[in-house]
C-alpha cells in the first residue's frame, strides 16, 4: 500500500535534482591541502591542489592562488566576503601560479578573521571580532582560480591558530596548554574485500561489475593515553616525551578542545570525518559518506560500479575532517 | 386540531401572549391512528396593530388591567372572532375585543399551508406616567426608489434599558410604532422576507417622538426559505465600521468558500490586500508587509498567530467566532504596535438552545464544541471547544519519505473556554481562555552527515482574559479587558553539524479599556488605554545566519554561515498607550470625521547589552521612547449609493525581542515606524452588488537589517537602517447572497519595496506580489446541496537568481553566486478549487458533509525554487496536485 501510494501524484511535489557529484568530466579542483593543516598567522604554509580532469590527475595547471583580506559583513550569508570572489581588488593578495605554492599566512589573520577585535575607526570602540565556527576555528580565506568563470573558482579556508573570544585569561591559558593544532587525516588503507590496495597499482574490474571499497583512516583515542604513540590533546613533550617526540596530533577523528561561546566553557569534541568519492566513469552508491562524531568507526565503505564499456578510469577519494584539513588517495581502475 | 407551542409577542407597550391553542379538534385521533399530527410551520405574526381605546371611566379611576383574549384567525390572517378568557371588567373587555377584531396577522401555516388558527392574546392597559421617561419611536419603511410602503417588515429595537428586544411589524402603510422605549442609543434592525437584515443605530431622547423614514431595497423572493443557520457573522459590519478599509464576509458564506474546509477565519486569505502565502507557511502578508508586522487580536487581546503551523487551520474554533475584521492599514487610534495590517477576531458563545454543539471531522482534524446555558434565563452560558489534528498520522503512513521531507506536515491542537455572564441588561462579562499548540518536524537524512538537514518548530500559547462591557443609557459604553498569557516557542534548524536553535518563553500581561462617550447627537468620543507588559526569556545558539530574515540574499537549501554564537537574554517591554478618538457626524451621518491620537510611551529593559564573555558581568540596558501617533479618517456619502473615504496615520512597532540579542541582534534597536495613507470609494449598485476600490501608500523606516559593514560594533549585528514602501490599489466586486448566489472578485495590484540601508538600492520586498486575484462563487442548489468554486492567481514572490557557483573545498560544499537582489520570481500561482456540500436534517439537528477538490485542474504550481547541490540545475518545489478533502459536521 505504501509503495503504491509512493508513486501517487503527491510525489510530484518533490523536484528531482539529483546530480552525480562524483563524476569528473572536466578540469576541476577536487581538494586543497595545507601543510600544516592549521597554521599560525605569519608562518609559512604549503598549499597544494588535487587538480583533475576526465583523463586523470593533472600534473600541471594554471591555478592562480591568492589570499583574500576582506572580512565578510554579517549581511552576507556566504562563507566569505563577496570581495573574495573577485579576481582582482584591494582584498586580493596573489601568491603565485601552479598546483602548489608555499607562502606565509597573512600575519593579521586573527585580527581580520579571528577573535581579535578589528582596529578601531576614529573614536569608535573596536569592532566585533569574527565568531568561531562549530569547531571553534577561524579561517583565512584563500582563492584558487583555474579560469575566468565562477565554476573555475575554488575557495579554501585555511585554519589559523588564534586565541579565544569571550574567554577569561585562565581559560585562555588552559587552552594554550591543552590544545593541539589540527592534523590532517591520514589514509591508512584503501581496501577491496578486506585486501589493501597498493598505491599506484591499477585494479581490474569487469564491465558492469561492482568494486567494493573501504577507506580506512587512523584510529584516534577518545582520551589521551601516554604511551600510545600519538601526541594528542593534553599531551606535551614534557609530560609524555615518548608520544610527543614526533608529529603532533592524530590522522583520524581527533578529539580536540574548543571554547563553547554558548556556555563560555572549554569543551572537548570529536571530529567528524567526511569522505568524497570521485571517478571519471562508472558510478558510486553514494558520492559522499562519512562518520559523525558519535561514530567510532575509522573507515567508510562505498561501492563503485564499473561502466558497461571497457576503458581506464581514475577514482579519487578525498578525506576531510570538519576542521578543514584534507588528504586524498587515487586509484586507477581498468575495466575489461 | 393540533397543539401549538407558546408564543409571545410584545408590541407598542402592549403585551401579547399567544399560548397553547388548539387548532383542530382531531389531533389526538390523528396521532393515534392516522398520519403524523399537523405541525405549525409558520406562526402568525401581527402585521397590523390597532390600539384599544382606554376606557375613560377606568382612566379616571387610575386603573390598569390586562385582558386575555382568544383570537380566531382565519387562513388569510383576519381575526374572525375574539373571546375573553380572562376578564378585567366589562369596560376593559369591550375595548380589548373591539381593538383585537381589527388586528391583521400574517397567515399561519400548518404543514406549509395557510391555515386557520386560534391564539391567546394578552392585551394590557397601562396608563402613561405624567413625566415622560421614555421615547416614542415610529416611522415608515418604503421601497427605495419608488417610495412604495413595505408591509411585513419586522422592526426590532434593542437598547440597554430593554430586558428583551422590542418588536413591531410594519402595517400595510409601511408604518410601525414603539411608544415606550428607553432613551439612549438603540440598535434598530429591519428584516423581512425580501429584506436582508439591516442594522441602524438611533439616538432616542426621552419625552420625544421620533418619526423616521427608512428606504430599503428589496430582493426578489427566495426560492427556498433560509436554512435557519446561526448568523455567525464574520464581518466588519457597516454600523460598527470605524475603519476606512476593511472587508466583511458572513461566516455563513465564509465556510462555503473552497479551501477553507469550513474554517471561517481562513477566508481572510481570499480577501483583497492579502497575499497568497507559500503553501504550508500560514503567513499573513497584508499589503506587502512582513508577516510579523501584522498584529492579530482576539477580543482586543494580542495572540501570536491566526493560523496553526502550515496555515491549514485557524487557532479558534469557527463556532466561537463572532466576527473578524481585516484592516490592511489606516486603522484607528485604539490599536497600534504594528507597521502592517491588523486582524481582529471577536468571539461569541453560541446560544439559541439550552445545549448546542457541533462535532466535526475532516481530512485534517477533528473538533468538538458544546455550549450550555447554566441557568434557566440563559444569563450564564458556557462554551467549550477542542480540536486535534491527525493529518500527520496518516501522512506519515502514506507519504513517501522524500515527499515528507519537503512538505511541512504539522501537528496541532487548540482549545477554547468561554463563559458569558449577563448580570444585568446593561452589563456583559465574558471570561475566555484560549490555548493552542503546534509541532512541526521534517528532516532530510543523508549518508553524509554534512548534508543531513533537520527543521523542527513548536509553538504553544495561551491567553486568559475577562471582558466587562457596560452599556449606558445615553449611548455610551465601557469595555475593560484585562488579560494574561504565555507563549513558548522553540525552533531548531540544522544543516550538517551547524545547528541553530531559538527558544523563547514569554509572559504577557495587559489591559485594554475603552470608554465611549456620547457628547452630542453628532459627536462621540472613544478614550481608552492599550497597555501591555511582556517579559520574555530567550536562548539562542548556532549560526548567525539562521533563521532567515527579510532582505537576506539566499536561496532555499543554501548552507547557513558556519560562524556560530550563543546568547541568553531577557527582555521586558512595557507599552502604555492612552488614546482618544472622536467621531463627528454631520448631515445625518453623510459625513463622518474621525480624528484620533495615540500616545505610545514605551520602555524596554534588556538583560545584556554586551556579548557574553567569561568573567564579564552582563550589563543591562534600559531604554524608553515616546511616540505620538496621530490618526485621521473621513468618510463621506454624497449619494446613498456612493461612499468616499480616506485615512492617514502614524504607526510604531517595537523591535522583535528575538532581535534584541547582543550577539545575534542589537539590544538598542529603536521602534520602527510607518505612515499609512488610504483613499477609497465604494459604490452600491444594488442591495447586494457593490464595488469597493481602495488605493494605499505606506512608508516604513528604521527597519532592523543585518549590518552591512564588515566590522560592526559589538552588539550591533542588526542595524535600524532599513526602509520600505508599499503602494497600490485593491478592488472588491462583490455579490452578497441573492437567490442563493454569492461571490466576489478581489484584485490587488501592488508593489512592495525595501532598501537595506540609506545608500542601498531600492529592491523588491521578499513579500511583494504584483497581482493577487481571487474570485469566489457559490450557489445554493435545491435539496440542501451547495456548490462553490474559488479561482486564485498570484504573482510569485521575488527571489534572487543564482548566476553561478563555486566550490568551497574546505567543507566540500558548493556556494551560489547571486545576481541582482530579488530580480526574479517564482512562477505565478494559479489554482481552481471546487466544493460541493449537502445538508441533511436529522430530527432537530443537521449534518453537513462536504467534498473539496483543491487544485481541480491539477496545475503544478511552483512554491519555491530548489537547486541541485552544485547549483548547476534548478527546479521548483511544487504545491499539492489535485487534492480531495472530505469533511462532515453534525450540529445539534
Amino acid at each position: 500500500m505504501r509503495h503504491l501510494l509512493a508513486s501517487a501524484p503527491l510525489l510530484a511535489c518533490v523536484p528531482d535534482l539529483a546530480v552525480d557529484l562524483a563524476r569528473v568530466d572536466a578540469p576541476r579542483v577536487l581538494a586543497v591541502r595545507a601543510e600544516p593543516a592549521e597554521v599560525v598567522p605569519g608562518e609559512p604554509v604549503a598549499l597544494s591542489a588535487l587538480y583533475v580532469d576526465a583523463g586523470g590527475t593533472l600534473v600541471d595547471g594554471p591555478l592562480e592562488w591568492a589570499f583574500c583580506g576582506a572580512r565578510r559583513p554579517l549581511a552576507e550569508l556566504g562563507p566569505v566576503s563577496r570581495a573574495c570572489l573577485e579576481r582582482d581588488g584591494d582584498a586580493i593578495l596573489p601568491l603565485g601560479t601552479g598546483l602548489a605554492v608555499t607562502a606565509p599566512a597573512p600575519a593579521d589573520g586573527c585580527r581580520l578573521f579571528g577573535p581579535e577585535p578589528p582596529p578601531a575607526v576614529g573614536d569608535q570602540p573596536a569592532g566585533r571580532p569574527v565568531d568561531p565556527d562549530i569547531t571553534g576555528g577561524y579561517y583565512q580565506p584563500l582563492r584558487v582560480s583555474a579560469g575566468d568563470d565562477d565554476a573555475d573558482l575554488t575557495l579554501f579556508q585555511l585554519r589559523i591558530t588564534c586565541g579565544l573570544a569571550g574567554a577569561d585569561p585562565q581559560q585562555s591559558a588552559e587552552y594554550r596548554t591543552r590544545a593541539r593544532p589540527n592534523r590532517a587525516p591520514a589514509v591508512v588503507a584503501l581496501e577491496r574485500d578486506g585486501d589493501a590496495l597498493e598505491p599506484g597499482v591499477a585494479v581490474t574490474v569487469a564491465p558492469g561489475d561492482e568494486l567494493p571499497l573501504r577507506l580506512v583512516w587512523e584510529t584516534c583515542p577518545e582520551q589521551p593515553t601516554c604511551g600510545d604513540g600519538l601526541c594528542t590533546l593534553d599531551e606535551a613533550a614534557d609530560s609524555c616525551p615518548g608520544d610527543c617526540g614526533g608529529p603532533i596530533g592524530c590522522g583520524g577523528a581527533e578529539t580536540y578542545l574548543r571554547f563553547d561561546p554558548s556556555t563560555l566553557e572549554l569543551v572537548t569534541t570529536r571530529e567528524a570525518i567526511r569522505v568524497a568519492w570521485y571517478a571519471t566513469g562508472g558510478r558510486y552508491t553514494a558520492a559522499r559518506t562519512g562518520r559523525s562524531p558519535d561514530e567510532p568507526e575509522a573507515f567508510s565503505d562505498n561501492t563503485w560500479t564499473a561502466p558497461e564499456t571497457a576503458g581506464d578510469h581514475t577514482l579519487w577519494i578525498v578525506v576531510r575532517d570538519d576542521r578543514g584539513a584534507a588528504v586524498w588517495r587515487e586509484l586507477s581502475v581498468r575495466v575489461e | 386540531m393540533a397543539v401549538l407551542s407558546n408564543m409571545y409577542f410584545k408590541s407598542a407597550g402592549l403585551a401579547l401572549l399567544a399560548a397553547l391553542v388548539a387548532l383542530a379538534p382531531a389531533g389526538a385521533a390523528a396521532r393515534a391512528y392516522g398520519p403524523p399530527a399537523p405541525q405549525l410551520t409558520r406562526a402568525p405574526e401581527l402585521v397590523e396593530f390597532v390600539p384599544a381605546t382606554y376606557p375613560e371611566s377606568e382612566r379616571a379611576a387610575g386603573r390598569q388591567a390586562a385582558v386575555v383574549l382568544r383570537l380566531h384567525i382565519d387562513e388569510t390572517g383576519a381575526v374572525e372572532s375574539a373571546e375573553v378568557t380572562e376578564s378585567a371588567g366589562p369596560a376593559f373587555d369591550a375595548a380589548a375585543v373591539a381593538a383585537a377584531r381589527k388586528f391583521r396577522f400574517s397567515p399561519a401555516e400548518i404543514d406549509g399551508k395557510p391555515s386557520a388558527i386560534k391564539i391567546a392574546y394578552r392585551y394590557e392597559f397601562e396608563l402613561a406616567s405624567a413625566a415622560p421617561t421614555t421615547a416614542a419611536f415610529h416611522g415608515v419603511v418604503k421601497r427605495r426608489g419608488t417610495g412604495v410602503p413595505v408591509a411585513g417588515v419586522t422592526v426590532t429595537v434593542s437598547a440597554p434599558g430593554l430586558a428583551a428586544p422590542a418588536v413591531a411589524v410594519t402595517d400595510a402603510a409601511g408604518r410601525f410604532a414603539f411608544t415606550d422605549l428607553p432613551p439612549g442609543t438603540a440598535s434598530v434592525t429591519l428584516a423581512g422576507e425580501r429584506l436582508p437584515a439591516l442594522e441602524i443605530t438611533e439616538e432616542l431622547e426621552s419625552g420625544k417622538e421620533h418619526d423616521l423614514a427608512y428606504e430599503v431595497s428589496l430582493v426578489d423572493p427566495e426560492p427556498e426559505a433560509p436554512s435557519g443557520d446561526d448568523l455567525e457573522i464574520v464581518v466588519v459590519a457597516p454600523p460598527l465600521r470605524r475603519e476606512v478599509v476593511s472587508t466583511a464576509v458572513r461566516a455563513e458564506e465564509a465556510g462555503k468558500v473552497p479551501g477553507t474546509s469550513g474554517d471561517v477565519l481562513r477566508v481572510v486569505e481570499s480577501l483583497p490586500g492579502v497575499a497568497r502565502s507559500a503553501a504550508g507557511s500560514g503567513q499573513l502578508i497584508v499589503w506587502g508587509a512582513a508577516p510579523q508586522d501584522t498584529r492579530v487580536y482576539v477580543d482586543g487581546v494580542p495572540i501570536p498567530r491566526l493560523y496553526h503551523e502550515g496555515g491549514l487551520r485557524s487557532v479558534i474554533h469557527p463556532m466561537l467566532v463572532d466576527s473578524i475584521e481585516l484592516v490592511p492599514g489606516g486603522y484607528g487610534a485604539a490599536f497600534g504596535r504594528g507597521l502592517g495590517g491588523m486582524v481582529s477576531v471577536g468571539t461569541r458563545t453560541p446560544d439559541g438552545k439550552r445545549v448546542r454543539g457541533r462535532l466535526a471531522a475532516d481530512t485534517l482534524d477533528a473538533s468538538a464544541v458544546v455550549s450550555v446555558a447554566l441557568d434557566k434565563r440563559e444569563r450564564v452560558r458556557l462554551a467549550l471547544a477542542a480540536r486535534a489534528s491527525y493529518l500527520k498520522l496518516w501522512a506519515d503512513r502514506l507519504l513517501d519519505p522524500s515527499a515528507r521531507a519537503f512538505l511541512p506536515i504539522p501537528r496541532y491542537g487548540d482549545g477554547q473556554l468561554r463563559l458569558s455572564i449577563k448580570p444585568s441588561a446593561r452589563d456583559r462579562i465574558e471570561i475566555v481562555g484560549l490555548a493552542s499548540g503546534d509541532r512541526f518536524s521534517r528532516g532530510i537524512p543523508s549518508a553524509d552527515p554534512a548534508l543531513a538537514v533537520l527543521d523542527q518548530r513548536r509553538l504553544d500559547f495561551g491567553r486568559v482574559y475577562a471582558r466587562w462591557t457596560r452599556d449606558d443609557d445615553d449611548g455610551g459604553s465601557l469595555t475593560v479587558t484585562p488579560f494574561v498569557g504565555y507563549t513558548r516557542a522553540r525552533q531548531v534548524s540544522s544543516y550538517g553539524d551547524v545547528a541553530t536553535s531559538l527558544a523563547s518563553s514569554s509572559w504577557l500581561v495587559g489591559v485594554r479599556a475603552n470608554r465611549r462617550i456620547r457628547a452630542a447627537r453628532w459627536l462621540h468620543f472613544d478614550v481608552g488605554l492599550d497597555a501591555e507588559v511582556n517579559v520574555t526569556s530567550l536562548a539562542r545558539r548556532g549560526s548567525l545566519g539562521l533563521p532567515a530574515r527579510e532582505g537576506d540574499i539566499r536561496v532555499f537549501g543554501q548552507p547557513p554561515p558556519d560562524q556560530i554564537g550563543g546568547d541568553d537574554w531577557q527582555t521586558t517591554t512595557i507599552g502604555l498607550a492612552p488614546y482618544a478618538q472622536a467621531e463627528l457626524s454631520f448631515w445625518s451621518g453623510k459625513l463622518r470625521v474621525l480624528p484620533g491620537l495615540r500616545v505610545d510611551p514605551y520602555a524596554r529593559s534588556v538583560s545584556r547589552r554586551n556579548p557574553p564573555a567569561s568573567g564579564a558581568p552582563a550589563v543591562g540596558l534600559f531604554e524608553q521612547d515616546f511616540a505620538v501617533e496621530p490618526r485621521f479618517a473621513v468618510v463621506g456619502e454624497p449619494h446613498w449609493r456612493v461612499q468616499l473615504r480616506g485615512a492617514a496615520g502614524l504607526y510604531r512597532q517595537m523591535p522583535a525581542v528575538e532581535d534584541l540579542s547582543a550577539v545575534f541582534g542589537n539590544p538598542r534597536l529603536p521602534t520602527s515606524r510607518a505612515l499609512h495613507t488610504v483613499v477609497g470609494a465604494a459604490v452600491q449598485f444594488t442591495r447586494t452588488l457593490s464595488l469597493d476600490v481602495t488605493g494605499f501608500f505606506t512608508r516604513s523606516g528604521r527597519l532592523a537589517m543585518r549590518s552591512p559593514v564588515d566590522s560592526p560594533l559589538p552588539g550591533q549585528a542588526l542595524a535600524p537602517i532599513g526602509s520600505g514602501r508599499s503602494y497600490g490599489a485593491q478592488l472588491l466586486l462583490r455579490q452578497e447572497m441573492y437567490k442563493g448566489l454569492f461571490g466576489w472578485v478581489a484584485y490587488t495590484l501592488m508593489r512592495s519595496e525595501r532598501q537595506n540601508g540609506p545608500d542601498a538600492p531600492v529592491r523588491l520586498s521578499d513579500y511583494d506580489q504584483t497581482h493577487i486575484l481571487t474570485a469566489v462563487l457559490a450557489y445554493a442548489l435545491p435539496r440542501g446541496f451547495e456548490i462553490s468554486g474559488r479561482f486564485r492567481y498570484a504573482t510569485g514572490f521575488p527571489r534572487t537568481p543564482v548566476v553561478g557557483a563555486y566550490h568551497d573545498s574546505t567543507f566540500d560544499r558548493f556556494q551560489p553566486v547571486f545576481g541582482a537582489h530579488n530580480s526574479t520570481r517564482i512562477p505565478a500561482f494559479v489554482q481552481l478549487d471546487l466544493r460541493i456540500g449537502k445538508r441533511f436534517a436529522i430530527a432537530r439537528t443537521h449534518l453537513d458533509v462536504f467534498l473539496e477538490v483543491l487544485n481541480a485542474w491539477n496545475r503544478k504550481n511552483a512554491e519555491e525554487i530548489a537547486y541541485s547541490p552544485d547549483f548547476a540545475a534548478r527546479d521548483y518545489i511544487r504545491g499539492f496536485p489535485v487534492l480531495p478533502a472530505f469533511g462532515l459536521q453534525w450540529e445539534f
